[in-house]
């Protein structure tokens, strides 16, 4: 017989006590592992998105700025709308490397198989630098009329047809992962594919679209290199009237600002409970131990060291904290991946989920921290009791 | 063996000092058999604790084999108890959780030499069916009766085969028959295997089968 055994054995003595305990460490490590993976997922979401959207700025309708961060980041598709003229004013602004002209069109649902929205743009591929390098396969081809590109989060097959206000669009090719709902669940298509939807929607639409042939939602543009984004949005808003010049950064502003509400919520929330537990497995260890006086002296009597005792203990706390440590990351990964969407959407940031390596040290690190919490909380009843006399601590259990 | 010499032992009890051992001085050999007569609260108790090294005398000394247990440190302590002696107490001292055969085992999980599993399986059924409880090998201390646990308790004191027995009313709650089997026992084992017994008793059935008697009363002790 072996002390981990005996640990064990004791951890079964009140099954309802140590349940209670898992289940508190249980709590606090699955916040802190769904907390981890929530963030990282976010971050890694937009620091991708950040890079690889590749527009310095975004010119959009001037009074359109909150919709259009809407737009990029919940992938809700606003209606804005400005002539496509100011493509031509905004090339010609000093600092402008390269436009490119998009246009947003709502779609109400997918036409095959789901009921979550969709966002419909149109680009130009000869000129666009921001859909294109999202392209999980590249087309070894220029995209065609009636061909679209589709976000991730479309369950359609490539090579498949999907309709949107009566007109058959076929699916050419699919779009990385980004954890941007804008690009997620959007159907990116030709201009030219775009102006003949819309106007085909007049005919075979139940509800027909309402934009101007010459309309465009937004300008996406790389500045160069030697001006930075605050001052090309400065240079683009003074030559261009009517439009505000978004930043990247300022969208990726937005989420931070975002992320850091969700942050402080689950960063109290987090510290409340585990200071709770700590305090909860310490006072629980204590009562557990004062009950045990009489057996931790008759085991001192039957040759137990002072050290063995401390290792019983304490075993019995990691072993508690190491099962509640594993629950809480298997039931807040579990929580996460399902309830990911619902959670991103309500608190409106990008979400990817973190890759395997980040959620095994994610894993590893949680449950370091349960199990340490386990330890610290019964460290000073194990050492108080095993330092007690062997008779006086018979004497004082009876 | 054992040589206590001018120990005493005292109590802070409601704020008063109570001397449970008070200048005790005595010697025990080898494979004696002791009885120790006395009142409750005569300091029987404590005294057994000393020779144990359970508690720490305020003043004086106990020494077994040539060893002050004293001057040892606590893990000296806790391996020579291991190896030299055992208890048995008046109360009921078994682990709930563990069933008789791994009370009896108990002790071997706090040894620092690697026992051999089986062998000390062995050893513990043949003391749980010497003490007539081989049927109830695998029985928690709940569905024993008091007699059975006490029994269980005895069996787990021989496990380790220990140089001296401390037992603090070991047939307390045993009825007459068992009582009387357990003494048995314990002689044979004094006479078999020299095991030394100091039995703390206050039934004179039981004081009369130790070779010599010893009277505890207000923490002295004496030779009867």
């Amino acid at each position: 017989m072996r002390i981990p055994y005996l640990a064990v054995k004791n951890i079964t003595r009140k099954p309802f006590r140590s349940l209670a305990l898992i289940l508190s460490v249980a709590l606090v490590s699955g916040l802190l592992f769904a907390g981890a993976i929530s963030l990282k997922g976010v971050l890694t979401s937009i620091s991708l998105g950040a890079k690889r959207l590749g527009a310095d700025l975004m010119v959009v309708p001037e009074g359109s700025e909150d919709k259009v961060r809407t737009t990029l980041i919940a992938g809700k598709p606003a209606p804005i709308y400005m002539p496509a003229d100011i493509l031509d004013k905004v090339k010609k602004v000093k600092g402008v490397k390269q436009a490119s002209p998009q246009l947003f069109i709502k779609a109400a649902i997918y036409p095959c198989c789901t009921d979550v929205d969709a966002i419909l743009i149109a680009f130009d591929p000869l000129t666009d630098f921001t859909v294109s390098p999202w392209l999980k396969d590249a087309l070894d081809r220029p995209l065609r009329k009636d061909e679209v590109i589709i976000g991730r989060s479309i369950p359609v097959e490539k090579g498949a047809e999907m309709t949107f206000y009566g007109k058959a669009l076929t699916v050419a090719g699919y779009l990385s992962d980004t954890g941007f709902e804008y690009i997620d669940h959007g159907v990116f298509m030709t201009f030219e594919t775009a102006r003949e939807m819309i106007r085909q929607s007049k005919e075979k639409a139940k509800e027909p679209l309402k934009i101007t042939e010459d309309s465009i939602s937004a300008v996406l543009v790389q500045l160069d290199p030697s001006v930075s984004p605050e001052r090309g949005a400065v240079f683009v808003e003074y030559e261009v009237k009517g439009v505000k010049a978004i930043a990247a950064q300022d969208v990726v502003g937005a989420v931070k600002a975002q992320l850091l509400v969700l942050l402080k919520i689950l960063l109290s929330v987090g510290f409340a409970l585990w200071a709770v537990t700590l305090v909860l497995i310490t006072v629980v260890f204590s009562m557990i131990l004062n009950e045990r006086q009489r057996e931790i002296g008759i085991i001192r009597s039957l040759g137990a060291k002072k050290q063995a005792v401390f290792s019983l203990i304490t075993l019995e706390a990691l072993i508690i904290s190491a099962i509640g440590g594993g629950l809480g990351i298997g039931a807040g990964g579990i929580v996460m991946y399902l309830l990911k969407k619902p959670v991103m959407t309500a608190f409106k940031l990008p979400y990817l989920w973190p890759d395997n390596a980040f959620i095994i040290s994610a894993g590893a690190g949680t449950l370091l921290v349960a199990v340490m919490t386990g330890i610290a909380a019964v460290f000073y009843p194990a050492f108080r009791c095993s330092r007690m006399e062997p008779y006086e601590a018979i004497r004082k259990g009876e | 063996m054992i040589k206590a010499r001018k120990v005493s032992k005292t109590y802070k009890m409601n704020g008063q000092d109570i001397k449970a051992v008070d200048n005790v001085s005595f010697e025990c050999a080898k494979g004696e058999y002791i009885s120790i007569v006395g009142h409750s609260g005569s300091g029987k108790s404590t005294l057994l604790s000393l020779i144990g090294g359970l508690t720490k005398p305020d003043s004086g000394d106990i020494v077994i084999d040539s060893k002050n247990l004293f001057s040892m440190d606590d893990n000296a302590l806790s391996e020579f108890r291991n190896k030299k002696l055992n208890f048995i107490f008046q109360f009921s001292s078994l682990f709930p959780t563990l069933t008789a055969i791994e009370n009896v085992m108990l002790p071997t999980a706090f040894s620092s030499k690697r026992n051999n599993k089986d062998a000390m399986k062995q050893e513990a059924v043949r003391l749980l069916d010497m003490l007539g409880l081989k049927d109830k090998l695998s029985f928690y201390p709940s569905q024993l009766s008091g007699g059975q646990q006490r029994r269980v308790a005895i069996a787990r004191a021989f496990i380790n085969n220990p140089e001296i027995i401390l037992a603090d009313e070991p047939t307390g709650d045993l009825d007459e028959e068992t009582e009387s089997e357990v003494m048995k026992i314990f002689k044979r084992m004094n006479e078999e295997r020299g095991i030394t017994f100091l039995v703390v008793t206050h039934s004179s059935a039981i004081a009369i089968q130790g070779k010599r008697t010893m009277k505890m009363q207000g923490g002295k002790l004496e030779e009867l």
